[in-house]
This record gives C-alpha cells, sequence and structure tokens, in this order.
C-alpha cells in the first residue's frame, strides 16, 4: 500500500514538471502551430499522470479518476484538431520560418482567395 | 504539500493567462483559455485531495465534458464566423 | 434481430461505465444503472454501434491491447522532445506543414490516427480531408513524402488496421 502511494506522489509531481514546461513551452513559441504542439502534448501526459497519481494516493478513487484520465486523454487532442483547423481556415499566417506548407499549396489556395479571409 | 501544488498550479495559470491577454491572434487566446481550464480542474482534483471531498472528483469529470465542448463550440465558431452554416 | 443485438451491446457497454463511475455494488446503485443504461441506450444505440457487427471482436481487443504500451511510449518520448525543445535558449524548431496518404478507411480509425499522431513526437494534426492528412511538423527532416510517412504515420497505421 505504502508503495502504492509513494509512486502515486511521484506521478503528480512528474506530471506538475511537465505542466510546467507545457506553460514555458506556451509562451516561448513562435506561432500559433507551435505553441499548440507544445500545449497539447505537455498538458495531455501532465493531467493524465496527475490525474492516476491522485487515484493511486487515495485508491478508492481510482476507477473514477482513470475514467476521468481516459476521458481528457481523448478530447484534448480532438480539441486542439478543432484550434488548429479553425487557425488555420481563418488564414492566421504560419511564422516566417515555417519551411513548407502544403495545406496552403494543396487546399487554401484552391479555395479562392477572397472568402473567409482573416480579420481577427 | 499538496495545498502547495494547488498554489503552483494557479501559478501557472496566473503566468499562462499571458496568452490570454496578450496573444496576437485570436487562437492564442483559445489555446491559453484551454490550459488554464485543465489547470483549474487539476486545482480542484489538488483540494478534493487535500481535505478528502469525494464529490469534487465528480465535478472534475463535469468541468473536463463541459471544457471540450466549450472549445469544440469557440473553434468552430471562430472558424466560419457563426455557428451554423 | 440485428438491432436487438446492437441494442443489447450498448446496453452492456453503458451498464460496465455505469459500474466504474459508481465504483459500488449496492443494489440501489445497480438498478438505478440498469434503468439508466437500458432507457439511454434505446435513444442512442443506432448511433453508438454499427451497422454490420464483425465477429472477430477478441483479436480486435488484443490488437487494441497492443497498441497502448506502444502509445504510451511514444506520449513520453513526445514530452521529452517538447521538453528539450522548450528548455534550450535557442529554441531548435524547423516547422513545416505537409500531407500525409493514409491507408484507413473508417472514419474511427482515422480519428484514433491523428490523435496518436497530433501526441507524437513533433507532430499535430491540422486537418484530414478524405484519406489526407495535414501535418504540422516542428522540426522537418525530410521533404520526401514516402520517407515523411515512414517517419510520423506508418507504425500506428499497422497497429491500427488489426483494430478498427
Amino acid at each position: 500500500m505504502i508503495i502504492i502511494n509513494t509512486l502515486g506522489y511521484i506521478l503528480i509531481f512528474l506530471g506538475t514538471l511537465f505542466l510546467f514546461l507545457g506553460a514555458l513551452g506556451l509562451l516561448r513559441m513562435p506561432d500559433v502551430y507551435n505553441r499548440l504542439q507544445a500545449g497539447t502534448k505537455a498538458t495531455t501526459l501532465g493531467a493524465l499522470s496527475t490525474i492516476i497519481g491522485v487515484g493511486m494516493v487515495e485508491t478508492d478513487w481510482f476507477l473514477k479518476t482513470l475514467i476521468i484520465a481516459i476521458f481528457i486523454l481523448m478530447t484534448n487532442p480532438i480539441g486542439s484538431h478543432a484550434i488548429a483547423r479553425a487557425a488555420r481556415l481563418s488564414r492566421i499566417a504560419v511564422d516566417k520560418i515555417t519551411a513548407q506548407d502544403k495545406y496552403q499549396e494543396n487546399y487554401l489556395n484552391k479555395k479562392g482567395s477572397d472568402q473567409n479571409a482573416s480579420n481577427f | 504539500m499538496i495545498i502547495g501544488l494547488a498554489i503552483f498550479f494557479t501559478i501557472l495559470s496566473v503566468i499562462v493567462s499571458y496568452r490570454v491577454v496578450v496573444g496576437p491572434t485570436i487562437t492564442d487566446r483559445l489555446i491559453g483559455a484551454d490550459t488554464i481550464g485543465i489547470f483549474m480542474s487539476l486545482v480542484m482534483l489538488m483540494i478534493a485531495l487535500e481535505y478528502d471531498i469525494y464529490l469534487l472528483v465528480d465535478i472534475v469529470l463535469a468541468y473536463a465534458v463541459l471544457l471540450f465542448i466549450d472549445m469544440l463550440i469557440y473553434a468552430k465558431y471562430f472558424e466560419h464566423g457563426e455557428l451554423y452554416r | 434481430m440485428q438491432n436487438l443485438k446492437r441494442y443489447l451491446f450498448s446496453t452492456t457497454f453503458f451498464f460496465l461505465f455505469w459500474l466504474a463511475y459508481t465504483s459500488s455494488l449496492e443494489q440501489s446503485e445497480l438498478l438505478t444503472g440498469l434503468v439508466v443504461s437500458l432507457l439511454l441506450s434505446l435513444f442512442t444505440y443506432q448511433s453508438f454501434s454499427r451497422e454490420k457487427t464483425q465477429n472477430n471482436i477478441i483479436s480486435r481487443i488484443f490488437a487494441f491491447i497492443k497498441y497502448i504500451p506502444v502509445f504510451l511510449w511514444e506520449m513520453l518520448k513526445a514530452n521529452l522532445d517538447v521538453a528539450k525543445r522548450v528548455i534550450d535558449p535557442s529554441l531548435p524548431i524547423n516547422p513545416g506543414i505537409v500531407e500525409i496518404k493514409t491507408n484507413l478507411k473508417s472514419d474511427r480509425a482515422k480519428l484514433f490516427l491523428a490523435n496518436s499522431i497530433t501526441l507524437t513526437p513533433g507532430t499535430l494534426t491540422v486537418d484530414i480531408i478524405d484519406d489526407s492528412l495535414y501535418i504540422h511538423w516542428i522540426d522537418l527532416s525530410t521533404t520526401d513524402p514516402a520517407e515523411q510517412k515512414k517517419l510520423i504515420s506508418e507504425k500506428f497505421e499497422n497497429l491500427l488496421e488489426g483494430v478498427f
């Protein structure tokens, strides 16, 4: 029992570390897509490991925390696709250092450039 | 110790709110809001662990569901400029 | 007959979910859960389960179990990768949006593939149009499409083909 509790605390602290790095990445990255990269990955694994850790510290709650963790694991990437897609469709520009943009070439240019232009 | 983590998450969400306030485009603000939402649900979970409140775990699940639906609706709204198309 | 099978499948799923969620075996809890899952699956079984249920459900579950550890390991690697890039003062990124063709047919498989790609090192799915995925890659190391496919999605496609 004490081993499981210790493991839970270790998981909580690891999750906190990843969440901190995610917040740092959100501030440092140059454009929307790179921010999403850092933000999504770090918050998903950080939240996952923190929530499972809580379930291991308080073992009665384990199944419920497992459900929350699986829910976040499934939905957080979907939310980030939605945001990335919205950003690209409303033509928020990629950063200057971006080397190649197939989406622009294959899809956005065909749709016609005047409609749906970004005014944000 | 656990309540210290809750305070740490609150400080992190204050740091991330820089993106919500300053963020050059609307999607930056969305990403910041999403991250703050996850931090807040973790704060709730930490409080539940510290004071042993089982009810708050249910509220965390409901909060996560609402956060997901919020983000989808916002993303859809800012993609088209209107909700139905 | 087919409909009854689908109805019972979704009822079982909802009831198992209820069991995990309440995590108690009291009689009143079980009864409430049974009634709620029967009622809920009456309205939702058509969208919840598919038209043609395949028989090899056991092998699909095993394939899914085989997929989980690979996914978790890739996710851990992704976080270490992001951490390395964020901590580095010079911010070593070289981003680009690339297009990748996928062989997976069903929508559910594509959803899982997109989620896996988002959570693995340095990649983020931007959009799915028919059978091509548009992926934002933080470190564009090659411009050859076949090489890109090999690096990003091949591992998961092979695993997910057994599941869906």
